[in-house]
């Protein structure tokens, strides 16, 4: 058989082929008994029937392009209560495929539905109630639905169809139409198709692209807010200049301007205006600074930049400890803020100008953590407070065991000349003895008639 | 210009201060020390400050240290303890050995030459300060209080003098040193309310103790007095080289006359006692602070 629209056309044909005998219809095609007049006259009653369908399923080819859209066919009901009526039943659902498909819907699979309605235990008769035909369609990610059902009552053919929106669920179109078995059946389909198939595609057409255009454009008004600042003022050229190459320079140490390079970085600004300058370099201490403009450009030297100090190395001397010296190493773990300090402090007790005198060595370990008040890393004085614990190990020059003098550090008050790489430092020192252990000093603060004094030069690097 | 104002500061403090920066935490004895024993397990803990609470004496080659009036720890030259006693109010200021019985008279108790307790308790005020007479061979004792000065001999016990109006009501008997060779006694006087402003020395033959001091009139009795500047009567003593006086953190040296000639400072000790040798050798000192004893060579020559 040539397939002249595709498979489903030939469910058309099958009904012929039922009308008319399978044998008599290959001889029509295949020229056997052509010439006789029986045949012929057959012959030209089949080709009317072939101008026929032509002209029904021609019908979709002027329907206008429309997307695809899917649809479910529901013509499983046949209320007749002769069964083998249900070739029209047949007939009517193989036509409505065709409009269907002509109307520019693609066509659910049977079996991708059935499969669904044979689990949910939904008979062909339910197919005809709106809301299973929904819910069948929906299973099947349908957009339409179309159900129907006939019947058939002596030569009358009764036809009802409906159809339903999936994504709303609402009927869209309806239609119950009477007609007559036979050739006149196709009358009745003709006449049902020409009113469903202009109403189905009114109900699923796309919305107009203007109206969302429409609605584009509301929601993208809605979201997009342009605001423009308008400054008024003439404007003045503000150049920074500054060995501290790569420096970054902010506004209210916020709003980013500019970086230094080749030792200057320009700017424009408002005359008559004040800007708050921060100048900031990882590694160094931000300079801030406020800026008074006139009305004239301005060329600005910026100081160099103060780098932030991490450690530092000392060396001391101090009251009571005459012959000795101190040395200790800071950690900042804020840089030029917060530091934690361990120091030794080796030293004798011998006074050499008395005679019979032997040296008696001491060796005083300390840790200390400390901070620096009321001034800042770059001042010239700075003032610094601290605290500790210590232990003074002591040993005579004849047989004894060593002794140890276990300390608390109250309190360490230093005063410092702070320069770029060095300081120098005045501090006074409370320690308290604990009296533990085999101690020399016993319990009591450690004084010779004061506190302790200490002299120190401190070397610092980042 | 800061920098420069900064320096002349600094060196300005320095130079104030240079003393400060001689000093020492340390007891200024350390580096005299030729042996030291650790007595924190032996003395008994005293509550509160307690500044006149220990003394030591170093009669017949062996130490005694006593605890405020309470505890007698007896140790030999090599300070090792021998006997530890307590018993309340039982001890004090006074103590001195007697050869002839060989017995030694500390505060209140009498002590066999193997330190046992004899249990005859001496009628002396323990308070008082003693010393052995060779001449005549007996033990004698003198305490002041308000402006009388007592005077006891023993064996028997027997009350020399004890005339109010011998001494200012402000200066007290705050020790003696007997010297043989020179048969002179050493009284060394200070005052109740100034612990530190020196020791006034009054050297007195024993035989005119042994007379009676009240025939000499008022105090000084007729001798001149020797100042020692500085130091507490408490802890003065004399050595055959001069007169050596202790205070809080300092050690000094005077020759017979009353002047200073060496000083040795160390940290501030508050509770102390020291016992010198009368040839001047060597001394025993007791920091209380610390609950150490130590041997001592001198610092002078």
């Amino acid at each position: 058989m040539t397939d002249i629209r595709g498979g489903e056309d030939l469910r058309l044909w099958s009904f012929f082929l039922n009308l008319y005998p399978i044998d008599n219809w290959s001889q029509c095609i295949y020229g056997e008994n052509m010439f006789s007049t029986q045949g012929f006259v057959l012959s030209m009653q089949k080709l009317v029937v072939l101008i026929v369908l032509f002209l029904i399923p021609g019908y979709g080819l002027s329907a206008e392009e429309s997307p695809l859209r899917s649809a479910c066919l529901f013509f499983q009901t046949n209320f007749s209560e002769n069964i083998r009526q249900d070739i029209y039943r047949d007939v009517i659902r193989d036509s409505l495929v065709v409009e269907l498909k002509l109307a520019g819907f693609r066509l659910v699979p049977e079996t991708e539905w059935q499969e669904i309605r044979k689990s949910e235990g939904i008979r062909d008769e339910d197919l005809v109630r709106g809301p299973v035909a929904v819910r069948l369609a929906k299973a099947v990610g349908a957009d339409i639905a179309v159900a129907g059902f006939i019947r058939i009552e002596d030569r009358k053919v009764l036809l009802g169809v409906k159809s339903y929106d999936i994504a709303t669920g609402r009927l869209s179109f309806s239609l119950l139409k009477e007609g007559f078995t036979g050739l006149q059946v196709y009358s009745l389909i003709n006449d049902a198709s020409l009113e469903l198939i202009p109403r189905l595609s009114v109900s699923t057409e796309p919305l107009l692209k203007t109206a969302v255009t429409v609605q584009e454009e509301i929601i993208v008004k809605d979201l997009f807010c342009r605001h423009e600042t308008v400054e008024l003022g003439k404007e003045i050229q503000i150049t920074l200049l500054s060995r501290d190459e790569g420096a970054e320079v902010y506004l209210a140490g916020q709003k980013y301007i500019g970086s230094i390079e080749n030792g200057a970085l320009s700017f424009t600004a408002k005359a008559d205006t004040r800007l708050i300058l921060t100048a900031r370099k990882p590694g160094y201490h931000d300079y801030k600074r406020e800026l008074s403009l006139k009305d004239r450009d301005k060329e600005i030297r910026l100081p160099a930049l103060k780098p932030q100090i991490h450690n530092a190395l000392e060396l001391e001397y101090s009251s009571f400890q005459f012959l000795g010296f101190g040395a200790a190493y800071r950690r900042f773990i804020a840089p030029d803020k917060v530091f934690l300090r361990a120091e030794n402090y080796f030293f004798l007790s011998y006074p050499f100008l008395n005679p019979g005198t032997k040296p008696v060595f001491h060796n005083d370990l300390e840790a200390q953590i400390g901070i620096y008040i009321f001034t800042r890393p770059g001042s010239l004085f700075r003032l610094g407070i601290s605290t500790g614990a210590g232990i003074i190990l002591t040993k005579l020059a004849v047989p004894s065991p060593f002794f140890m003098d276990l300390y608390w550090n109250i309190v360490d008050v230093s005063f410092e000349l702070n320069l770029k790489k060095l300081s120098f430092y005045f501090k006074e020192e409370v320690k308290f003895t604990l009296g533990i252990g085999n101690n020399l000093l016993g319990v009591g603060m450690i004084e010779n008639f004061g506190p302790i004094f200490t002299l120190g030069v401190m070397w610092k690097w980042q | 210009m800061a920098i420069k104002t900064f320096i002349v500061v600094l060196l300005s403090l320095a130079l104030l201060s240079c003393g400060i920066f001689f000093m020492t935490p340390f007891p200024a004895n350390l580096a005299l020390t030729e042996k030291v024993a650790d007595l924190r397990k032996v003395v008994n803990d005293i509550p509160g400050e307690c500044e006149d609470c220990y003394y030591l004496h170093f009669l017949n080659g062996y130490l005694f240290l006593v605890i405020q009036d309470s505890q007698l720890i007896i140790l030999d030259a090599d300070l090792n303890v021998l006997k530890d006693y307590t018993n309340e109010s039982a001890y004090g200021s006074l103590g001195f050995y007697n050869p002839g019985t060989a017995e030694y008279s500390i505060g209140f108790r009498q002590l066999d030459s193997v330190f046992v307790d004899t249990g005859t308790p001496s009628s002396l005020d323990n308070n008082g300060h003693g010393y052995y007479d060779p001449v005549v061979l007996k033990g004698r004792a003198l305490r002041s209080w308000d402006d009388t000065l007592e005077t006891v001999e023993y064996p028997p016990w027997v009350t020399l003098d004890s005339v109010p109006g011998t001494i200012p009501y402000e200066l007290q008997l705050r020790g003696l040193t007997f010297d043989p060779l020179s048969n002179l006694v050493y009284l060394f006087f200070g005052y109740d309310w100034h612990d530190d402003d020196g020791a006034e020395v009054i050297q007195v033959l024993n035989t005119t103790i042994s007379t009676g001091l009240s025939a000499l009139g008022f105090y000084p009795f007729g001798s001149p007095i020797i100042y020692l500047d500085g130091v507490d009567a408490r802890t003065s003593y004399f050595t055959r080289d001069g007169f050596v006086g202790l205070s809080e953190g300092v050690f000094r040296k005077f020759d017979l006359a009353g002047n200073e000639e060496s000083t040795l400072r160390g940290g501030r000790i508050r509770r102390q006692a020291a016992a010198f040798d009368i040839d001047g050798t060597r001394f025993f000192y007791y920091d209380g602070d610390a609950k150490k004893i130590y041997r001592c060579s001198t610092w002078w020559e």
